[in-house]
């Protein structure tokens, strides 16, 4: 890996690819507990590189971004509920959905700083969580059942299909916040994220980089959450849960925020982690959190330096 | 180029400028100096937008950019030194100034890398050379010397070619070679751009400069060429009367 | 909508609004002088109901127990504060976010394993039960009246504290520049544990008295953490008096809107607004003032 966490097809790199490959050939072994965990990591990995374009290359620490999640998979259960089953429609509605839902409440929560971001994202994700609980007509606390999409001939119903469909979009994921960070646009967003005054007297202004930052993760989220409601056949308020997000940067902040494949390996690890420790224990948080709060203790770099290791910098918690 | 009327700027009841007049003539070295606490960084921050004027107009090559945001004023062709080093430290000197560039054009390009845009990459080593730093280019900033740094941030914003340069104490915490070459760097620059200059240091002062104002607790207590301000009684009386450190160096060149 | 309707569901809006000011004054003064969030400050609401809880079911008797779960409270902020946050003041936000987070999770857990995940019931004392005859024939729960008065009466001690005594003088300080702190000799340690334990006192307070009115249960916590925050937004950070306008306008709109708009506009769109009525007053907020309703906004 090179500055800025560019893949040069060097360590990380090389492992993330390994890794991808293995996945592709699982679905051999023939154990659908197997795949249906795995479609659930490369969705949650999608989401989390999505947000990664926040926190790791915008110095944004959004605490909202179940929003964008949950809106995706709302999006296509109200269609699926008013009977339009079409992949490309059901899809396309989800990221245009989140990236509309992503430039409002951008638009919005970009106006404040540091603390005040965290809790305005985590505020305005919280109302729709309540406003799809108060909703009858988007199944109130049961939520809305869902009638897996089909592509022409692929239909998301069938467990392996939808494996390869979500691995496939896991790597897409990849490959876009790989070129995206990497463009011109990419490099002003890094820019402002390490000087904001010094991008300002070059020129740029800070608000519409990060805004259009802000929808571009909230197209990618969006994404990822139709997937989900296609894996769970069902979107319900727990997705907009504010839990979600919380897992989410726990997730990126694993694997090392600011790193492209940083998401990949978070999603993995936070996945095993659970299902190993759940496996001894029901209350598997109660080791979780303390193991979380000595990670941050014992990395003064945060919980990227630890994991990050040689990057030249890591991402500021936007003080 | 630049015009400066009636500029005030207070911070409560801390009158920081006031009433300040300023013109800079194309291709003028403009020296603003005067005592600590004069309000010399308050009015480069004023000019440049960081700050908003609580009065005054300030006119940019005939248009008005008293209320435009700092990122417009850039864009109008306002280059920037801040008095601490400021460079973006992830990223290599020849894209910290391709960044710079790129501030003109557009940005919004989402796929192509923007380390293959030849034309940006092209601009920004000429801006390198031009301020001596081409072996430097592929160096990280964050990892180069105090002086590299400010010739660094020299290039960044000449290549955007901006019409005016606000350079606030480009000299400091430099070693006296590394000025002098800083100076001469200067002196070339002044034939295509203006040029504002806050600076403590009265040999680069009286080397450079075209005309100077003077501040002093806020306010404007002269301007001219450097022999006129040398002569100036109110001047000599504020320099000499703080006792300043900068009393012998104005003495020397009197 | 009558006018009895109205003036009962404006005053359990404000009684709302003073547990919410007990949670975010102590959001605010931590932010305002250790630069520092805490995501676990609403899991503290909870563990204070589940003391509180518990020792009234051990002595049967409401004002001991109630004692004895603020000291628990204090205690808890101190030692939490000690173990943990101190490490957490100087760190980014993002590090702050993600150690609390894991502490969140490590106490909803906890309280799970100790309390079950059954909601506790607390039974309003005897003396505070039953309604009291108001004008405009209302008949309102003396309880609720009763917790109002003890939320507003923190408040007025807590604006006391922060005005005249020496360790207000050192908050106020603290909140304009922490650098002076340490140059006046102050142990800025102990200066922190103080406002954290307060602050967690408050909020596991707020969490004690709302008790009997409601489950006592996991995740209680978060739901009010989450509109703290929107208050705190709202009222900006720095002054006690920015805190209680913004907890009183959101416990009110929050509370009415809930109770009115359904029958205005209908059960199907009522109920969908009144969810949103407080994070759009939000976003209303930060259009016009990005700086808070009383000024001040230095992150």
């Amino acid at each position: 890996m090179k500055v800025r966490g560019r893949v040069a097809l060097s360590g990380g790199g090389v492992a993330a690819l390994v890794l991808l490959a293995g996945f592709a050939l699982l679905p051999l072994a023939q154990q659908p507990f197997v795949t249906r965990i795995g479609t659930g990591i490369f969705i949650l990995a999608l989401a989390t590189i999505s947000l990664n374009l926040l926190v790791g290359y915008g110095g944004l620490v959004s605490f909202g971004h179940a929003a964008y999640f949950g809106a995706g998979a709302y999006a296509v259960a109200i269609l699926s509920h008013y009977g339009t089953h079409r992949g490309w429609i059901a899809f396309a509605a989800a990221v245009g959905g989140s990236a509309l839902l992503a430039l409002i409440l951008g638009a919005a929560s970009l106006r404040v700083r540091g603390v005040f971001f965290i809790m305005i994202t985590l505020a305005f994700a919280q109302m729709l969580y309540h406003l799809s609980t108060a909703v009858e007509k988007l199944g109130g606390d049961d939520g809305l059942r869902v009638v897996p999409n089909s592509f022409g001939p692929l239909f998301l119903g069938e467990r392996i299909t939808l494996y390869y469909v979500s691995l496939g979009l896991l790597c897409a994921g990849l490959v876009i916040s790989d070129r995206l960070v990497a463009s011109h646009f990419g490099r002003v967003l890094v820019g402002i994220r390490d000087n904001e005054r010094r991008m300002r007297s070059l020129g740029y202004n800070p608000y519409h980089y990060r805004l259009l930052a802000f929808v571009i993760a909230g197209a990618l989220a969006g994404l990822a959450g139709a997937l989900e409601a296609n894996l769970d056949a069902y979107a319900s308020p727990e997705l907009l849960h504010w839990s979600i997000s919380g897992d989410l940067l726990v997730m990126l902040v694993l694997g090392g925020s600011g790193s492209i494949v940083g998401p990949l390996f978070g999603a993995v690890s936070f996945q095993l982690v659970q299902q190993v420790l759940s496996g001894f224990t029901s209350h598997w948080m109660l080791y979780f959190g303390p193991a979380l709060v000595l990670i941050v203790f014992v990395s003064r770099r945060g919980v990227a330096g630890l994991f990050a290791g040689t990057r030249p910098h890591h991402v500021r918690g936007g003080r | 180029m630049l015009r400066v009327r009636g500029l005030s700027k207070r911070f409560g009841g801390f009158v920081s400028n006031a009433d300040i007049d300023l013109d800079i003539e194309p291709g003028e070295i403009h020296a603003v100096i005067g005592p600590n606490g004069a309000g010399k960084t308050t009015l480069v921050n004023v000019i440049a937008g960081d700050l908003r004027a609580d009065a005054g107009e300030i006119l940019l090559d005939g248009h008005d950019v008293t209320t435009l945001p700092t990122h417009r004023r850039a864009r109008a062709g306002m280059g920037r030194m801040f008095q601490i080093t400021s460079v973006l430290p992830s990223f290599t000197a020849l894209e910290n100034v391709a960044i710079a560039a790129q501030a003109r054009g557009r940005s919004f390009r989402f796929w192509h890398r923007a380390n293959a845009d030849r034309d940006l990459n092209q601009r920004a080593e000429m801006s390198l050379a031009r301020v001596g730093l081409s072996h430097q280019a592929s160096a990280l900033a964050g990892e180069m010397g105090h002086g590299e740094h400010r010739q660094l941030e020299i290039a960044m914003a000449l290549v955007a070619e901006p019409c005016l340069l606000l350079l606030d104490e480009p000299t400091s915490g430099m070693s006296g070679a590394d000025s002098v070459a800083l100076i001469d760097l200067l002196r070339t620059i002044s034939e295509t751009t203006a040029i504002l200059l806050v600076e403590h240091d009265m040999d680069v002062v009286f080397s450079l400069a075209d005309r100077i104002t003077v501040l002093a607790s806020g306010r404007r207590i002269a301007c001219g060429t450097p022999p006129e301000v040398r002569a100036d009684a109110l001047v000599q009386q504020v320099y000499l009367g703080a006792g300043a450190t900068a009393a012998p160096a104005m003495a020397e060149h009197a | 909508m009558d006018f009895g309707l109205f003036a009962e569901q404006t005053l359990n809006g404000v009684q709302y609004g003073i547990m919410l000011f007990l949670m975010a004054a102590g959001l605010s003064v931590i932010f305002g002088i250790m630069n520092f969030i805490n995501l676990a400050h609403g899991t503290l609401y909870m563990i204070g109901a589940f003391f509180f809880a518990t020792f009234d079911a051990w002595l049967g008797n409401f004002a001991v127990a109630l004692l004895l779960a603020i000291l628990a409270s204090l205690l808890l902020g101190l030692v939490l504060d000690r173990g943990v946050m101190q490490r957490l003041y100087d760190r980014t936000h993002l590090d702050q976010v993600l150690a609390t987070f894991g502490l969140l999770m490590f106490f909803n857990e906890l309280a799970a394993v100790l309390w079950g995940t059954e909601p506790y019931f607390i039974p309003v004392p005897a003396l505070l039960d039953g309604t009291i005859a108001l004008p405009g024939d209302i008949d309102y729960p003396v309880y609720r009246l009763a917790i109002t008065a003890v939320g507003l009466l923190v408040a007025l001690g807590l604006y006391l504290m922060v005005e005249h005594t020496r360790f207000g003088m050192l908050i106020r300080a603290g909140a304009t520049d922490r650098e002076t702190l340490s140059g006046m000799g102050v142990d800025v340690r102990w200066l922190y544990s103080g406002v954290f334990a307060i602050g967690v006192m408050m909020a596991a307070l707020a969490g004690m008295v709302t008790g009997p009115l409601v489950a006592v249960q996991v995740g209680m916590g978060e739901t009010m953490l989450i509109v703290a925050f929107v208050v705190v937004v709202i009222g900006g950070i720095g002054s006690i008096t920015g805190a209680l306008v913004s907890s009183l306008l959101v416990g009110v709109v929050d509370t009415l809107g809930r109770a009115l708009l359904p029958v205005w506009l209908g059960y199907t769109a009522g109920p969908a607004l009144a969810s949103m009525s407080i994070y759009v007053l939000m976003a209303a907020v930060l259009l016009l003032r990005p700086q808070g309703l009383s000024g001040a906004r230095r992150a």
